[in-house]
């Protein structure tokens, strides 16, 4: 029976308990992440106030990637205007604060 | 419950009786499990991020456009806004980008317009004197700069010599690391501003619903500019990443469902030997539901343990590992890139719906060849007809 134990269920119970354990370590150690930044969370905003915007750094490769909504207006058309969008500030559905929002502005007059 | 546990007993030694069958579904399964899960915390981590940040920012920055182009705007443009008591500051601001040969980027340049404390994200002061600056930890990581080091800079009026009195720490990456911070009138230096016109305006509004209505006075008091609002920002990023992350996801969603019709196929596939197994079940007293039981236990075993062992590598990759090429697909590549360090929103809530995701379908769709292989005539079973 205990053989029999061995040969079978013990790299299952093995296996179930290295992922269990992950999930349990990913569970813990994200928590853990999270009460570290909430620590620091007042500090970056008063960073934001230093910054022209709160938008990430991602790219500085290409102007229009470092605070888009504030460099160009029209930086993501600038230079290929029917172009593909490469970072598009739009989805393929609006959320539907926006669709309100904007349907009285596309009515004709 | 102890009959509960033979059955799970016998699904699992039955699992390694067919090893080759349950590593390759089960190496399917983490392969998926992983990729979905690694395109989705990224996603949510990235969306925490900056809707902690936002709230650190004015609620409008005013520009100075003219003919669709930005220009400068004068610092008293808004002085008539000043004592509107839904104002609570507006503060004329420099900043501009400075490129720097040498690492073939932008430095984001920015004259200091206050003095909070720091303390955890700074490494050093900030500016107070002329000839002084603070950097992001990227732009010190890649030219090796420290504080009290010495950097001359490119300027309008050619190269400028300043000391590093402070580098902001890899926590703050992601906002500042390319970030340059100097006094009023070196900002102005290096990028040439050489008269009393600042970049834009930021309104700071004592309460954040006024921002439609003080917009609307600006329109009036200076109908050439374009008034950003803050909101506007945070909807620009969430339809953008949201956008972004949902392309990945709508990648990966059609390869969980060749993954599917394949489990689908060696499931019913098998079926000829699946019979004749449940046939001696029959004959040795189990009963329909326990062979059902058993095939559940089964696919619903494999799966979780690959959908789970899938979920904690995403997570190591994502935030042990800093999410190599992935953070380059959804975030492009750059000469001057951040730190990658975003703070995991992992809940016990996500990681059920994950969970729920990858094992709810994988163990329905053994349910019908389950179905098929219990209903079998056991007494021809017995005859030897197969």
């Amino acid at each position: 029976m205990i053989a029999s134990f061995r040969r079978t269920l013990l790299p299952f119970f093995l296996l179930s308990l290295v992922s269990i354990g992950g999930l349990f370590f990913a569970l813990i150690d994200a928590s853990i992440r999270r009460e570290d930044e909430r620590k620091r969370v007042d500090e970056k905003r008063a960073l934001v106030s230093l910054l022209p915007s709160a938008e990430l750094f991602f790219s500085s490769s290409a102007r229009w990637l470092r605070h888009p909504s504030l460099s160009e207006p029209m930086a993501p058309f600038a230079d290929t205007p029917s172009g593909f969008d490469v970072d598009p500030a739009g989805a393929l559905q609006p959320p539907l604060s926006l669709h309100r929002e904007i349907r009285p502005k596309v009515q004709p007059e | 419950m102890k009959r509960f546990l033979s059955l799970l007993a016998f699904a699992l030694a039955s699992l390694i009786r067919r090893k080759r069958r349950s590593l390759s579904l089960g190496f399917g399964l983490l392969l998926i499990a992983f990729l979905l899960s690694a395109a989705l915390l990224l996603h949510d981590s990235i969306r925490a991020e900056y809707e902690r940040l936002i709230p650190g920012m004015a609620e409008l920055s005013v520009h100075q456009l003219r003919g669709g182009r930005p220009e400068r705007i004068a610092g008293d443009a808004l002085k008539e806004l000043e004592s509107h008591p839904g104002v609570r500051s507006i503060t004329p601001r420099v900043w501009g980008y400075l490129y720097l040969p040498p690492l073939s980027a932008n430095l984001t340049v920015m004259a200091k317009n206050g003095d909070p404390a720091l303390p955890t994200i700074l490494d050093g002061t900030l500016p107070d004197n002329e000839g002084e600056l603070t950097i992001g930890d990227r732009i010190a990581h890649s030219l090796g700069l420290r504080p009290g080091d010495s950097i001359a800079l490119p300027g309008a009026a050619g190269f400028q010599l300043f000391t590093v009195r402070g580098v902001f720490t890899s926590d703050s990456s992601l906002l500042a690391g390319d970030l340059a911070l100097f006094t009023e009138k070196d900002a102005r230096s290096l990028l040439g501003y050489d008269d009393e016109l600042y970049t834009d305006l930021a309104i700071a509004l004592s309460a954040p619903s006024e921002a439609n209505a003080i917009a609307a006075r600006i329109e009036k008091l200076l109908p050439g500019a374009r008034i950003v609002e803050r909101s506007a920002i945070e909807r620009a990023y969430a339809l953008s990443f949201g956008q972004r992350a949902g392309f990945l996801a709508a990648l990966l969603l059609p390869i969980l469902g060749s993954f599917l019709l394949i489990a689908w196929d060696r499931l019913s596939g098998s079926s000829d030997e699946e019979r004749y197994e449940a046939g001696v079940l029959l004959i040795s007293g189990w009963e329909f539901r326990d062979i059902l039981t058993f095939r559940i236990l089964e696919s619903s075993a494999l799966s979780g343990i690959a959908a789970a062992l899938g979920i904690s590598l995403a997570y190591l990759y994502l935030f042990i590992f800093d999410a190599p090429l992935l953070a380059d697909l959804l975030l492009g590549w750059s000469s001057l890139h951040p730190t990658f360090k975003l703070t995991p929103m992992l809940h016990g809530s996500q990681l059920l719906m994950l969970v729920a995701i990858l094992v709810l379908p994988f163990t329905a769709i053994s349910i019908l060849p389950a179905f098929r292989s219990a209903n079998v005539d056991a007494d021809a079973l017995l005859r030897g007809g197969r």
